[in-house]
């Protein structure tokens, strides 16, 4: 287990700027996962930790050692790739035990840890195959022993699971979690896939354009997103924007008009707004109801609906909103093209200024935020 | 094996005739070399040529052996052969890898120098590599035509094996940089073995090089104890003829070991070691 803190890191390739100014603190034993969209420099981020990058400038702390300048291999960390990046001329056996052996570590020693890993992965009967003779998610599990056996003070993982079918990534991230609570490590994961990010992660960091734009425990994400790209981003499906107008704004409560006429009174603190501002409102699939009830309502087309069983994607569109999507639950049996009026909850709504900021809510929320260390990065 | 192309029964027809045509412009020489190597003497030979031997004399290959001291020529030529191979190989393998790698200033240059080796014909650079192995002292020595050789495969392994050092996944190697691998365990341990198939080929390509090569040793070597076998061949030009019989059992017995090594570095070519390690 290690405290991981990133002071003012700084990555340039020439005159590309890929990371600015990261800052983070992570704690012992905790899960932290890096997500953003592709190119947001989370596996720069992650290979940098790793040693495999160095950073243009700033310090990287591991349990208040200073280690920007040491080698990969002095930094007691363990990685695994997305590609799994085994050795394909040795056996899982010598895969695992690799970097025992370059350490010169004896020999029953080394025999003791991979078993152990082996058990723990269910690798045991596979010990003496050779990695082409293993099967996707298996050889994944292998990456990850070959990590565990060296026993890291930090794990880094690179889209692990990325490769693997659908059903086989729901399965290794079963694992990786179990993982988590039975070695207490402290390990960092980039993804660009919310849904591990949302189920793995004690607290994520999201990233755009190399720079954190929100970090937060996934709750904390999902609820109070900072901005609109952070909205955007987390949930799935991902969260419908509807452009609205501020009617009346106090340091209580903002009042905005949907384009259909309705008016929803969200408390926000709105002493910097004034009537007649143009602001987004953010509103999740989930959050709105097919049958117009709630505190407001919008009259809307519906183009498609994706019938899943236990739960419906109804996409529809409208004059102002060129694309929204309502989840509903069960099965939904409507025409297409009909017209339908959707309900929106004010308490449910989020409302982002032309900044894409969220607006504030009032003192009592905004108090749970600032205590899960929210930041925003305008 | 998947079919890369689909052809027609007229289409087959055509590319067989070509394969065979080639086939036996190939194997018509070394027949007729065959044919000749035991024919009992230089007049059955110079009679009729293409004709099959009327008496079958094997006994030209243990007499070719003997009387022309093929055994010393033979054993200089592994000699030399062998040690082009371990030499070209083991240069090769570190330069490659450092070049395809690594990030350094004058990486670029250094891959020119040695394309430009691949370029230009090495007999152009025969007086001043004279020059160089004279003032070294190594003249009239194995170890001088060694280095030689070796000098002159290295261009070519260089490129061939820059290429396949592209191909191995870097993750593999930052996998063993995390795992605490100093740069030559890595280079040893984890990517080598990864380019079997190429170094096979770089091998199989310096060992008939150099097996074959017959000018770099006139050049180098006076001693005819130090001759390998393609300068030993000479002994069957006796002042008014030459022992043609004598000379194709020599050249049968020379061809022996080259074949040897294609046939065993065939194996190395078709295992695809790569498979496995990294997602494709």
């Amino acid at each position: 287990m290690a405290r991981v803190e990133l002071k003012n890191i700084n990555k340039k390739y020439g005159d590309v700027h890929v990371l600015h100014d990261i800052n983070l603190d992570i704690k012992e034993g905790e899960f932290v996962v890096f997500v953003g969209p592709s190119g947001c420099g989370k596996s720069t981020l992650l290979r940098t930790l790793a040693g495999l990058e160095e950073p243009s400038t700033g310090d990287i702390y591991l349990d208040n050692r200073n280690v920007v300048k040491e080698a990969p291999a002095d930094r007691e960390v363990a990685m695994v790739f997305q590609s799994y990046a085994l050795y394909p001329q040795m056996t899982v056996r010598d895969n695992m035990s690799f970097g025992l052996r370059i350490a010169k570590k004896n020999k029953a020693e080394i025999d003791v840890k991979v078993e152990m890993a082996a058990q723990m992965l269910k690798l045991d009967h596979l010990l003496d195959r050779k990695p082409k003779e293993l099967s996707g998610g298996q050889r994944q599990r292998v990456a990850i022993g070959r990590a565990i056996v060296r026993n890291p003070k930090l794990f880094l993982f690179d889209e692990p699971l990325s490769n693997l079918d659908a059903e086989l990534r729901v399965d290794m991230r079963v694992q990786i979690s179990k993982l988590h609570d039975e070695l207490k490590s402290t390990m960092v994961y980039v993804t660009h896939d919310q849904v591990e990010a949302m189920t793995l992660a004690d607290k994520i960091v999201v990233l755009r354009d190399g720079k954190v734009e929100q970090v937060g425990a996934p709750m904390q994400l999902y609820h109070h997103p900072v901005n609109q790209f952070v909205a955007g981003f987390i949930g799935s499906p991902k969260m419908n924007f509807l452009d609205v107008r501020v009617m009346e704004a106090t340091d209580k409560s903002v009042t905005v008009a949907l384009t259909g006429g309705d008016q929803l009174t969200l408390d926000r603190e709105g002493n910097h707004l004034k009537s007649g501002d143009d602001l987004t409102l953010g509103i999740r699939p989930e959050h709105i109801s097919l049958d117009g009830s709630g505190d407001a309502s919008l009259s809307l087309t519906l183009d498609v609906i994706e019938n899943l069983g236990a739960q419906s994607y109804v996409h529809c569109s409208g004059a102002t909103i060129e694309k929204c999507i309502v989840l509903a639950a069960g099965e939904v049996d409507l025409p297409a093209n009909s017209s339908i009026k959707i309900g929106l909850n004010a308490h449910n709504c989020h409302l982002f200024d032309q900044k894409g900021l969220a607006v504030k809510k009032m003192i009592s929320q905004a108090s749970v935020v600032r205590d899960s260390k929210v930041v925003a990065m305008s | 094996m998947e079919k890369i192309f689909k052809l027609r029964p007229h289409e087959q027809l055509l590319v067989q005739f070509v394969l065979l045509a080639w086939a036996l412009t190939i194997l018509l020489p070394f027949g007729i070399a065959l044919m000749n190597s035991v024919k009992p003497n230089l007049g059955a030979v110079l009679r009729e040529p293409f004709a099959l031997p009327e008496v079958w004399q094997f006994s030209n290959y243990a007499r070719a052996w003997d009387r022309a001291d093929f055994g010393e020529y033979f054993l200089n030529s592994m000699i030399i052969s062998l040690s082009t191979v371990v030499i070209s190989v083991l240069l090769a393998t570190m330069v490659s890898f450092v070049l395809a790698r690594h990030e350094f200033r004058g990486k670029s240059l250094i891959f020119i120098c040695f394309m430009i080796g691949v370029i230009i014909p090495s007999r152009l650079a025969l007086p001043p590599m004279f020059v160089v192995v004279k003032e070294l002292g190594l003249a009239n020595s194995l170890v001088g035509v060694i280095l030689v050789q070796s000098a002159v495969m290295l261009p070519l392994a260089v490129f061939i094996l820059t290429a396949f050092f592209k191909g191995v996944s870097p993750e593999i190697e930052q996998a063993a940089r995390i795992d605490g691998g100093s740069p030559f365990q890595i280079y040893w341990m984890v990517v080598l073995p990864l380019v079997k198939p190429a170094i096979a080929t770089v091998a199989l390509l310096a060992f008939v090089f150099s097996w074959n090569e017959y000018i770099l040793p006139l050049l180098f070597l006076q001693d005819r104890e130090l001759y390998p076998l393609t300068l030993g061949m000479q002994q069957f030009k006796t002042q008014f003829a030459v022992q043609w019989h004598m000379m194709f059992a020599g050249l049968i017995i020379m061809m022996a070991p080259t074949v040897i090594a294609f046939l065993l570095a065939s194996r190395a070519f078709i295992e695809g070691l790569t498979q496995g390690g990294v997602k494709e």
